[in-house]
């Protein structure tokens, strides 16, 4: 019941941020300088043209009336047509926001595993090695800039070891994409029991994962190894070893989950950004993501793709941290229940 | 007088490990406790009582150490002990109960899942229905209301008498020899104070386990132990039993520390009672005895100043006494007594 509570209560304030989101958008790229229909008809043609255009689009309606009028149509479905192409919106991000997804949870699972894996290690065995392995490791991971570790990383495992794949985005040039269940090629692969194709994407995903997750690596690895610190003195911990457990257990099952809680809500904004993208690192492994399309939409103000990227980013990023909080309720009794003294 | 000691301490000594040496906080302490024998540690704040306590347990963490002697648990010494016998012998043979119960309990598990894991990791056989069962008849023989649902609440939900007795009920689970129980209540409110020490004691007079109370009270002391062991500066410097030693302290420590006991007559006269100065630095202790420049009797004489007291063992009737005091011999004879008396 009380779980039950907390989500409803999670899941109200999450709608109110994407509504506010949504409107931030929108507001933004309409006070943006710009003519969307001159740019879709391009500069030979006629005014009246381009007036009439203005007028199909909904752009001389009032702005209240073109916000309610475009949400009206994206929960419908139709989310619009690219000025510049032509193409649907949907369509271009179906194709194009799964992949980024993709890259964007492989990215946090490999920052999230090593993260605990490496903080626990170096807050129980603290001394000069572990805790310089930690320091040298977050100074690299938040000091080096992803695009040039990307590179990096292709010319000694592409170029010279030939192990991993080149940048030639999710699969081989000869793989067939695997059925569309959810776009998530790892997944779909799986499901359809494709199991090359599951080898072949996640070839392709190691070396993009690595060079987008490691910051985030460095970030929580250093903020959970504090944490563990902190929550190892608590008498708890000496009281768990005094009922007979052994200090590694009192530290896995007592300073961990507890050392979590401060660290998730961190971790929430570090996946929503991840699953945002990253144009960067997509452009140097042509990682056919939602990043490249956005900034060639943006440059050219193309308002329906960058608008439809930005409410669904802002959703995916209500829906990270809606996931976290609900995570954080689970392990932590206090804040689902309240005191009940007695 | 020809009990078997469960617990037998021989010229412990622990110290702290700072970036300047090592400075000791128990020094060359040696007591023995019978089976079922209820025997009370006093002295001031900062005397090295609490460190004692998790010295007995093993579990005194870097940077605190023990620096020599040792701790025998039923004829076998802890020191010898590897980790993994020493986490079997926590809980099973000696338990402990700490000061702080707001702060004792891991607030993101049940009060019940931390009862059953003291159980079942020291009685692999007990499956976890049995535990559960185990852990909620302790509930009940504490004195929790409504023990069964009280299982899955957590300890936040408890107030800090009921957790006190949580801890009690944990110290219980597997049926200990001793029982160390570090001033455990302290943070209690006066009346839950009594309620909980009454609870120890009827329970641990149930099982026949011996208890090391750790308190500053001596009201406690008289209401509850059979022997009193006083320490000042890490060592003990005088044992014997309670009522002797109430009836006539050897040391004049003991004898100031019962003179600081408030009584209602005392606070008309607007003052508590005192003993003046403080307990001396552990790490610039006086050349002589480490009460001197703070004892009544002794201040100033040049044997005081100079040389350490060793142990004077006396014999009153049947029961041997020890002090650690120049003076304890012209204070143990009668005359001397009567004279201060009267």
């Amino acid at each position: 019941m009380a779980v039950l509570q907390l989500v409803l209560s999670r899941l109200a304030t999450s709608v109110l941020a994407l509504f506010g989101a949504s409107i931030f958008a929108f507001i933004v790229l309409r006070v943006t300088p710009g003519d969307p229909a001159r740019l879709f008809l391009g500069p030979f043609a006629t005014q009246q043209a381009v007036d009439e255009l203005e007028n199909d689009l909904g752009l001389n309606e009032p702005m209240p009336a073109q916000y309610f009028g475009y949400m009206a149509d994206f929960f419908r479905g139709d989310w619009g047509f690219a000025y510049t192409t032509g193409q649907p919106v949907a369509t271009l991000l179906a194709n194009r926001f799964p992949a980024t997804i993709e890259l964007g949870l492989y990215a946090f699972g490999f920052a999230a595993v090593f993260a605990v894996g490496l903080a626990l290690v170096a807050a129980y065995r603290r001394g000069p090695v572990t805790d310089g392995g930690v320091r040298v490791l977050s100074f690299f991971g938040l000091g080096v800039p992803p695009f040039w570790l990307g590179l990096m990383l292709l010319v000694v495992f592409f170029e010279h070891l030939g192990w991993l794949p080149g940048p030639d985005g999710r699969l081989d040039l000869f793989t067939e994409p695997p059925p569309p269940v959810t776009r998530l090629y790892t997944v779909d692969a799986l499901i359809h029991g494709q199991f090359a194709t599951l080898a072949d994407a996640l070839r392709h995903l190691v070396l993009p994962a690595v060079t987008l997750g490691l910051l985030p690596l460095a970030f929580l690895l250093r903020l959970l190894r504090a944490n563990l610190l902190d929550v190892s003195g608590e008498l708890f911990i000496t009281v768990a070893r005094s009922r007979g457990l052994s200090r590694w257990a009192a530290f896995v099952r007592h300073a961990l989950p507890n050392a979590f809680l401060p660290t998730l809500a961190a971790a929430g904004l570090i996946l929503g950004q991840l699953l945002a993208g990253s144009v960067l690192v997509e452009k140097v492994f042509n990682w056919p993501g939602a990043g490249a399309l956005v900034t060639d939409g943006i440059l050219r103000q193309d308002f329906s793709v960058v608008q439809a990227f930005i409410l669904l980013s802002a959703f995916v990023y209500v829906l990270a941290n809606l996931v976290v909080d609900i995570l954080a309720g689970l392990i932590d009794p206090r804040v689902r229940q309240p005191a009940r003294i007695g | 007088m020809n009990a078997e000691p469960v617990l037998e301490v021989r010229r412990l000594r622990a110290e702290f490990v700072g970036p300047t040496g090592a400075t000791a906080v128990v020094r060359d302490v040696s007591f023995r406790v019978d089976r079922g024998e209820k025997v009370a540690i006093v002295g001031e704040s900062g005397c090295g009582k609490s460190t004692l306590a998790l010295a007995l347990l093993g579990l005194l963490d870097s940077p605190g150490r023990i620096a020599g002697g040792d701790v025998a648990l039923n004829g076998r010494s802890i020191a010898a002990l590897r980790d993994r016998a020493l986490c079997r012998v926590r809980n099973a043979e000696i338990a402990l109960i700490f000061q702080d119960p707001m702060a004792a309990l891991d607030p993101v598990k049940t009060i019940g899942s931390q009862i059953v894991d003291t159980i079942r990791r020291h009685q692999p056989g007990v499956g976890r229905r049995t535990a559960r069962r185990k852990a909620a008849e302790l509930l009940r023989e504490v004195e929790v209301p409504a023990a069964v649902r009280r299982l899955d609440d957590y300890p936040h939900q408890y107030s800090g008498g009921m957790r006190q007795r949580v801890m009690i009920a944990i110290a219980l689970a597997n049926d200990p020899d001793v029982i160390v129980a570090d001033e455990p209540t302290t943070a209690l409110d006066v009346t839950t104070q009594a309620q909980v020490l009454d609870l120890l004691d009827r329970l641990v007079g149930e099982r026949g386990a011996a208890v090391v109370l750790i308190t500053h009270d001596l009201g406690v002391v008289a209401a509850f132990c059979d022997r009193v062991l006083v320490m000042y500066a890490g060592r003990i410097v005088e044992q014997g039993d309670v009522d002797a030693i109430f009836a006539r302290p050897l040391h004049p420590y003991t004898e100031a520390l019962l003179g600081a006991i408030p009584r209602a007559s005392a606070l008309a006269r607007a003052r508590l009672p005192s003993i003046p100065g403080f307990p001396p630095d552990f790490g610039a202790l006086p050349a002589g005895c480490a009460f001197e420049p703070r004892c009544p009797a002794g201040r100033g004489r040049e044997v005081c100043v100079t040389r350490v007291p060793g142990p004077q063992v006396f014999a009153r009737g049947a029961r041997a006494f020890m002090a650690e005091c120049h003076l304890a011999a012209d204070r143990c004879d009668p005359a001397h007594a009567k004279g201060r008396a009267g």
